[in-house]
């Protein structure tokens, strides 16, 4: 994990500077394009009739979109001169456009006066140069990096963690009465050699084999908010065998695989998206779905077999197993004659 | 296909209250068990939350980085070689790292392509196949507070990549003999 997180972390900040210099605005781009708006602009807030005026506005068009086209590639705000520098492109786009609409629009005379005020401004603060674009690039991209960043710490907690109280709650009290009522074992006897094969060391009366099987279970009818409360329930339960603690077991690994390579036969929820968009194919995806998952399921199922042998299983051996399991099985007895 | 929706809504009803109901009548304290099983769920889903919050905001960050963009571009020839629509590339990378992410993505290929077009097709498949593996990795992990994974991730990741490779061919397959 230390690797993972570590990994994610350098190759973020690799890639956040090489993206920021990528969105650098090409100085020899935006100069030329630039000198034409600023004698455009000279010109209007010169010219002697409105008419005249929107005539020179109308000439720069087409540098004018590029400019604010590639502005707005830059950070809001970022220095005071890039601001003045997007407020002013800003404001001559507003003048183009008031200059189409008509020629002696009084929008026109204050877009044209507003302008002028701003264009000063810029010139006062110095020029564009080929440095100032990088930095504006880069600075926009650590900031978009940054805010990402701890905005998902937020919504970890109150997207998915708070939500996770509810949904926790619900399904584990309607496994307990699943259990009480002896459903979830009969259909453990039922699955027990596909268990033998991909849990060897869960004893067959541990009760981690019933909460795997009712995540299965959630998992295969597509029940996604309930799969999740299921499973942890299942990886708690593996956790009693777990004489570690800190370390994965082979069989906490093989469920988190079947989950994580999902085993889901009927994909509700996207059958119900593909619905809305009033799809003809709505429920063909099923099928190839299906052998998709199936390949991707057998897959990681193999690999993790030969990838858990590269570390020793911190899973107790079986007369250990068999000693916990019956531990908390007589813990369970008691509890219900109490 | 009005009926496939009835299904749905009535289906998952029909199981908690069967379960309910044959609790019940073979004598379960219905409630009582209900809240005694109910319990566990606080502590889990705040035990997560560290767990969750490290790994998440590492793909975010990733994810902002712009990485994926370049990944995409380096990727795409390989994905034409079995015949990878190019939109479908960022659905792939995207898909492990992020639910809500690729769903937006996978509507979006909805929108340009059609939901009935192969990479729509596709895109559905691809979306069906394979589960947030980090979100996975994060919460599982978490809930019971196992730091050393032992390498799990890679099975994890290659699983999702034989799925999705597996799912533009069946897809083309399938589209090609049924559905055209």
């Amino acid at each position: 994990m230390n690797h993972i997180l570590a990994a994610l972390f350098a190759i973020g900040i690799l890639f956040g500077v090489y993206t920021g210099l990528e969105n650098t605005l090409d100085i020899g781009e935006v100069q030329p394009r630039l000198e034409a708006v600023r004698g455009a602009v000279t010109a209007a807030v010169t010219a002697p009739t409105p008419a005249a005026a929107a005539g020179h506005l109308a000439a720069i068009s087409e540098p004018l979109a590029a400019l604010s086209d590639q502005a707005a590639r830059l950070p809001r705000g970022h220095t005071e001169r890039m601001q003045a520098f997007q407020e002013t492109l800003d404001s001559a786009l507003a003048a183009a456009s008031a200059s189409t609409a008509a020629s002696i629009d009084p929008a026109l005379a204050s877009a044209l006066a507003d302008l002028e005020a701003r264009w000063t401004r810029v010139e006062e603060l110095g020029p564009i140069t080929s440095q100032t674009l990088t930095v504006a690039a880069l600075s926009a991209q650590g900031k978009r990096m940054f805010e990402d960043t701890t905005e998902r710490a937020k919504s970890a907690v109150l997207e998915i963690a708070f939500p996770l109280i509810g949904l926790m709650a619900f399904w584990l009290g309607i496994m307990r009465v699943a259990e009480e009522a002896g459903i979830v074992q009969a259909l453990a006897r039922g699955l027990r050699p596909l268990f033998k094969f991909l849990f060897p060391k869960v004893p067959r009366d541990h009760p981690a084999n019933g909460a795997i099987l009712m995540s299965m279970a959630a998992n295969i009818i597509g029940l996604d908010n309930a799969a999740t409360p299921l499973s942890l329930k299942a990886m708690k339960e593996l956790q009693t065998l777990n004489l570690d603690k800190e370390t994965l077991t082979d069989a906490q690994g093989m469920l988190l695989t079947l989950n994580a390579t999902s085993i889901t036969l009927v994909p509700f929820s996207i059958i119900g998206y593909r619905l809305a968009y009033s799809s003809q194919l709505a429920s063909d995806i099923v099928v190839p779905m299906i052998i998709a998952t199936f390949f991707s399921t057998l897959t990681g199922i193999v690999l993790w077999k030969i990838v858990q042998r590269m570390s020793p299983d911190p899973a107790a051996g079986p007369e250990e197993a068999a000693r916990i399991t019956a531990e908390i099985n007589a813990d369970l007895q008691r509890e219900a004659h109490r | 296909m009005i009926w496939l929706d009835l299904f749905n809504n009535w289906f998952i009803l029909a199981i908690i209250f069967l379960i309910v109901a044959y609790a019940w009548i073979r004598g379960v304290r219905v409630y009582e068990e209900f809240i005694r099983g109910a319990k566990e769920g606080f502590d889990v889903a705040v035990l997560i939350i560290p767990y969750l919050v490290a790994i998440l905001c590492a793909v975010a960050l990733f994810r902002a980085s712009g990485a994926m963009q370049v990944l995409q571009t380096w990727l795409a020839p390989a994905g034409s070689l079995i015949g990878m629509h190019s939109s479908l590339i960022p659905l792939a990378l995207l898909k492990p790292l992020s639910g809500g992410g690729s769903r937006g993505l996978m509507i979006e290929i909805w929108e340009t392509e059609g939901v009935d077009s192969l990479p729509g097709f596709t895109a559905s498949v691809m979306q069906g196949s394979a589960e947030t593996t980090f979100y996975i990795l994060a919460v599982y992990c978490g809930a019971v507070a196992v730091r050393r994974t032992r390498g799990v991730l890679g099975p994890l990741l290659l699983g999702d990549l034989a799925g999705f490779i597996a799912a533009v061919l069946v897809s083309r397959w399938y589209f090609a003999a049924f559905l055209d």
